[in-house]
């Protein structure tokens, strides 16, 4: 215990250390003046996330963060500034700046229907402008208005529409980022690590999206802020509670229902944040006709709370905490798993140049299943992920020119990956246990956003990544062809593996015209912790293990490249991105691997080599009636790994060289508004049979090459149809209903195609599609109060 | 134990099943090389073991397997060697004598030479031990589940504290149900390492293939690891694949050399019967 507990302090020690060096900033001599504030939503107070700040004459401007905190460097003299945010009215303002000022900007929602108006979409401007990448933002406004799978509008589902991002299977939730595996994303919500984000088989992400704000995605590019996947960031931001009046919004679908509060704890200092959705599926149950089907439980919860508390100008206190289960199950077995987090933030200024937050953040995944007792067999399986971080950020705007940000993360991981045991005074069974591991990850990152002259500028920076493993260990070790010769066992405390990984960041953009630039970028992540899961649905089994003596960390290097123009006037953007991405000691895992409850699972794995490449083409419109994408995407992924196929190459699974979308919302009148999209996508590789034999009465296939077989093209349309009641000055209560039609044609897109034996003819094998939706329409009200 | 995790898994499916619809669907497929199958087992009974030969097929040959036929297959297990008569001429099933029987503890070579060249190779040979496993089957018992319309034979047996490995079989009135992979039940000793299994569900029945006054059998046969690794891998290529559970698809093993398939196994058998009384049968289905 001693050597972790030590750990934990240093981690401490390191955590607080950046205060020393820089309370000296204060009393620098200082050639710029700082404009800095807060940009929010004036009606709810709700901060706003990328918000942008336009210098007319300096023809230059910043972002805000995500906390809502902008700050600019400037000369004395006057300025005309232009805060925009899309949705919202912008606010041009001149202003004569003679000392430091503070300036909290609020920002109207514009009404996208009856304002045709005269946005001059600085805020695109801006995106083009700044040296990032292959990020995509969407507001939760504009996720609601995609047709969804039953009704439940799903954050994860809108990003599956985004170039560049695949889904996995059919209506899952999982997904692939540039031909990544799943497990190659980072999923946080309010910076806590979210390991499965997804309810009922996948079908269902664990976002409810009333709690959601916005959504950022990096698919290349990944800020040095961000550490520990190769493939992409997901960054989910809760609400913050409004901080103006209590106000309520909820809503009762075909499968679930939902509500969320949120209102002043103290009007303009605190405010609260609380939702809860459920599903009912198991109501439907009980009318089937299939009595395998009728006495069973099923659904899944989500609860989400955020509170936060304005101190003082400098200080800014975010409590977060979600909790969502599944819960499946009848006399015979149950099946539960589920995540949970919560995140405590501190926001502190130093002074209106650096800015800073703190964090602690814990996060749980876990699962249990069994046989309950008294029935044959009872048993009880249960695994387990648990985190327990600490983080510092620092954004320190140091001059007009250059803007700093540095940090610290460090994560204890605690990895349980499975024990299983009989139950009941009767059992047979014994307890078979895999050893827990433990494990630090830690990283410092720095990193510069530089502007050269007006046209040029760069972001450089790097991350230094560390990871540990810490006994109590149980390591087992192989030899040449993965037989097990025994096994090492380290005592508590002990660190018994090491690895750093350098990972440099760099990105630039050049603008051709005022509305037009190229940006370029490479990066290097490192992935520590890795997915047991060799199937491409969300199965809640997950089975996380850390990388160590016999796995060494995957890295990938990453180069993009890519063209960017915006039409203001149009409010239309446009853009060209081409990525080569590398990954070294990619995982994949042997013939017939088993993953579960196996203590030898390093043995199971296979090493290699992975890579991608893709062209991604897409055209946004941002405002006005009629508002959506469309994105083409051409892209190949390739693995190669000696032990599999022979060492040739082979397809990866989400290797989908063609990709459309085409996603649409218009709003015809304020009443009502019509959404649709369409993805197509070439079918998923797959490995079929080319030949057979015969043992006893089974018919058995001898494989082709693996994936050397495709499966039909995949597409789909979804449309919806939102019809709002009638506006009135004094009724608080805002309603609407939402029709939508999954998969609107019906194509039969299939889910698995499987072979087997003809059970009315026994020499006769066929292939057999399954298909899993149909038109699958829903009705779903929406309240506002 | 895989039957275990199998478990939920069928009941997902069957949830699935309530979605999704299922279609036949046309595909052309290559045909890989034709290679030589082996299929037959040496047991601890006395009397006479039967080996298969034949050669794979493309995928949609929809005949019975053609046989391999003429060859000469000699058995040795490694103190004699046997030779092993093709009966009747031109099937490709190869027999022992009738009073011969497999010894626990022995490897069983069996060499295979044929007429004409399958593959590249005319010689083929596969090797296989006979476990030495010294269960002790005591009785079963049958228990009706309702909620699934499924009979499961429960098993009472004591396992020794060595790492084992079995097949389970069971007929009734003499006739085998488990006749294929998927209905045979297999299962390491993890979860049961050197105890008394205490009514272990095994295999299982439909409703309607139990009534009144029927004789049940089961057989457990301890197996070497290879050949429950076969089993397991025949299990999972052959029965339907979702893409929620299970990794790819992967060519299953085989004991047969330079690229053959199918197995050669040795087995130690023990046998345990119960008749299900129509007073028992009345009881069971309350």
């Amino acid at each position: 215990m001693t050597n972790i507990f030590h750990s934990r302090i240093l981690l401490f020690l390191l955590f607080f250390v950046p205060f020393v060096g820089h309370a000296a900033e204060d009393d620098a001599t200082k050639p710029y003046l700082t404009l800095s504030g807060y940009m929010q939503d004036a009606t709810s107070g709700e901060m706003l996330i990328g918000g942008t700040v336009y210098v007319r004459q300096t023809q230059s401007g910043t972002v805000s963060n995500v906390y809502g905190f902008y700050s600019l460097r400037l000369d004395k003299g006057t300025y005309d500034l232009v805060f925009s945010y899309v949705g919202y009215e912008p606010v041009s303002m001149q202003m004569h700046l003679k000392n430091d000022s503070t300036m909290n900007i609020d920002l109207q929602p514009i009404d996208m229907v009856l304002k045709e108006v005269v946005v001059k979409g600085e805020s695109v401007i801006e995106q083009v402008k700044r040296p990032q990448m292959s990020v995509a933002k969407l507001d939760i406004k504009n996720i609601r208005q995609i047709p969804a799978l039953m009704g439940e509008v799903d954050v994860i589902k809108a990003l599956q529409l985004l170039p560049g991002v695949q889904a996995t299977s059919e209506g899952g939730s999982g997904f692939s980022v540039r031909g990544g595996s799943p497990d190659q994303n980072l999923i946080l919500l309010d910076e806590a690590v979210v390991y499965n984000p997804s309810h009922l088989m996948g079908f269902f992400s664990v976002f409810n999206n009333d709690a959601v704000k916005s959504v950022e995605l990096y698919k290349g590019d990944i800020p040095p802020t961000y550490g520990g996947r190769l493939s992409s960031v997901v960054d989910v931001r809760m609400d913050d509670g409004n901080s103006q009046r209590l106000t309520g919004q909820g809503g009762i679908g075909t499968i679930s229902s939902r509500l969320t509060l949120e209102g002043p704890i103290q009007k303009d200092r605190s405010s609260f944040m609380l939702a809860a959705r459920r599903t009912y599926a198991d109501i439907f149950l009980a009318f089937s006709r299939n009595e395998q089907i009728k006495d069973n439980t099923l659904y899944f919860y989500d609860l989400n709370g955020k509170a936060n508390y304005i101190v003082n100008d400098r200080n800014r206190l975010f409590f977060s905490a979600y909790s969502g289960k599944d819960v499946f199950g009848n006399d015979n077995f149950g099946l539960g798993w589920g995540n949970q987090t919560f995140t405590m933030r501190w926001n502190h200024l130093f002074n209106s140049a650096l800015f800073s937050n703190f964090s602690v953040i814990y996060s749980r995944f876990n699962y249990n299943l069994g046989v309950p007792d008294g029935q044959p067999n009872a048993f009880k399986w249960t695994a387990q992920m648990l985190d327990y971080s600490v983080k510092s950020d620092f954004t320190w705007y140091a001059t007009a020119n250059h803007t700093l940000k540095f940090g610290l993360l460090g994560t204890f991981h605690t990895f349980k990956p499975g024990t299983a045991e009989g139950i009941g005074s009767e059992t047979a069974f014994n307890k078979i246990e895999t050893p827990n591991a433990y494990a630090l990850e830690s990283g410092v990152y720095v990193s510069n956003e530089q502007q050269i002259g007006s046209r040029l500028s760069l972001k450089y920076g790097f991350r230094l990544s560390m990871f540990n493993n810490i006994g109590k260990g149980t390591v087992f070790n192989f030899d040449e062809q993965f037989q097990k010769i025994d096994s090492t066992v380290y005592p508590k405390g002990e660190i018994f593996k090491t690895y750093f990984n350098f990972e440099p960041r760099i990105s630039l953009a050049y603008n051709l015209t005022e509305h037009s630039s190229l940006k370029a970028a490479y990066t290097r992540n490192a992935q520590y912790v890795h997915l047991a899961q060799n199937s491409t649905g969300g199965t809640p089994l997950d089975i996380w293990f850390a990388s160590g003596p016999n796995v060494k960390p995957q890295l990938g290097d990453q180069f993009s490249l890519g063209y960017f123009k915006v039409f203001p006037e149009k409010k239309l953007e446009a853009s060209v991105e081409s990525f080569y991405k590398f990954n070294h000691n990619a995982i994949d895992f042997k013939d017939h691997a088993e993953l579960l409850l196996n203590e030898y699972l390093d043995g199971e794995l296979r090493f290699g080599k992975a890579w991608s490449y893709g062209l991604e083409f897409l055209l946004r419109l941002t405002e006005g009636r009629l508002n959506g994408w469309i994105s083409y995407t051409w892209s190949r992924t390739f693995r190669e790994i000696p032990q599999i196929n022979n060492g040739a190459k082979y397809p990866a699974s989400y290797d989908r060289p063609h990709d459309v979308s085409v996603v649409l919302n218009y709003n015809l009148s304020r009443r009502l508004t019509f959404g649709a999209n369409w993805v197509y996508a070439t079918g998923s590789p797959v490995t079929f049979p080319t030949g057979r034999f015969v043992v006893g009465s089974t018919i058995a296939p001898v494989y082709s090459d693996r994936n050397a077989y495709r499966l039909p093209d995949y597409h789909r349309l979804d449309v919806s149809v939102t019809l709002r009641g009638k506006e009135k000055p004094n009724r608080k209560w805002s309603g609407e209903w939402n029709l939508s039609l999954y998969n609107a044609y019906a194509r039969k897109n299939p889910w698995v195609i499987n072979f087997i034996s003809d059970p009315d003819q026994p020499n006769v094998t066929k292939a057999e599609m399954t298909y899993l939706f149909s038109i699958v329409p829903a009705i779903t009200y929406n309240f506002k109060f | 134990m895989k039957t275990k995790i199998l478990f939920p898994v069928l009941f997902i499916v069957v949830l699935l099943g309530s979605w999704s619809c299922t279609e036949d669907y046309n595909v052309t497929l290559d045909d890989s090389f034709t290679r030589l199958v082996i299929d037959g087992s040496i047991t601890t009974d006395t009397t006479t073991h039967t080996i298969r030969l034949s050669s794979s097929t493309s995928y949609f040959y929809n005949e019975m397997p053609p046989a391999v036929s003429g060859a000469n297959v000699l058995l040795d297990d490694g103190i004699s060697q046997v030779q092993l008569q093709e009966n009747p001429v031109g099937s490709g099933f190869y027999s022992t004598p009738s009073d011969y029987f497999g010894v626990p503890g022995r490897t069983y070579q069996l060499q295979i030479s044929l007429q004409e060249p399958i593959g590249s190779s005319t010689n083929y040979n596969a090797l296989t031990s006979l476990p030495a496993t010294t269960f002790k089957l005591d009785s079963i018992q049958l228990e009706y589940q309702s909620a699934f319309e499924f009979w499961s034979i429960k098993l009472f047996a004591w396992d020794p504290p060595t790492t084992d490995f079995y097949r389970l079989d069971a007929s009734i009135n003499g006739v085998l149900l488990t006749d294929t992979a998927f209905r045979t039940a297999i299962s390491d000793d993890r979860f049961f390492n050197g105890n008394y299994t205490n009514g272990l569900s095994t295999i299982w029945l439909r409703k309607e293939e139990v009534q009144a006054g029927d004789t049940i059998e089961l057989m457990m046969s301890a197996i070497d690891k290879n050949y429950y690794d076969f089993l397991f891998e025949l299990q999972n290529e052959s029965g339907f694949n979702n893409p929620l559970f299970g990794g790819p698809p992967a060519n299953i093993s085989s004991n047969l050399n330079d690229g053959g398939l199918g197995y050669f196994s040795a087995r130690k058998t023990g046998r345990v019967q119960m008749i299900v009384t129509p007073e028992l049968y009345d009881s069971l289905r309350k």
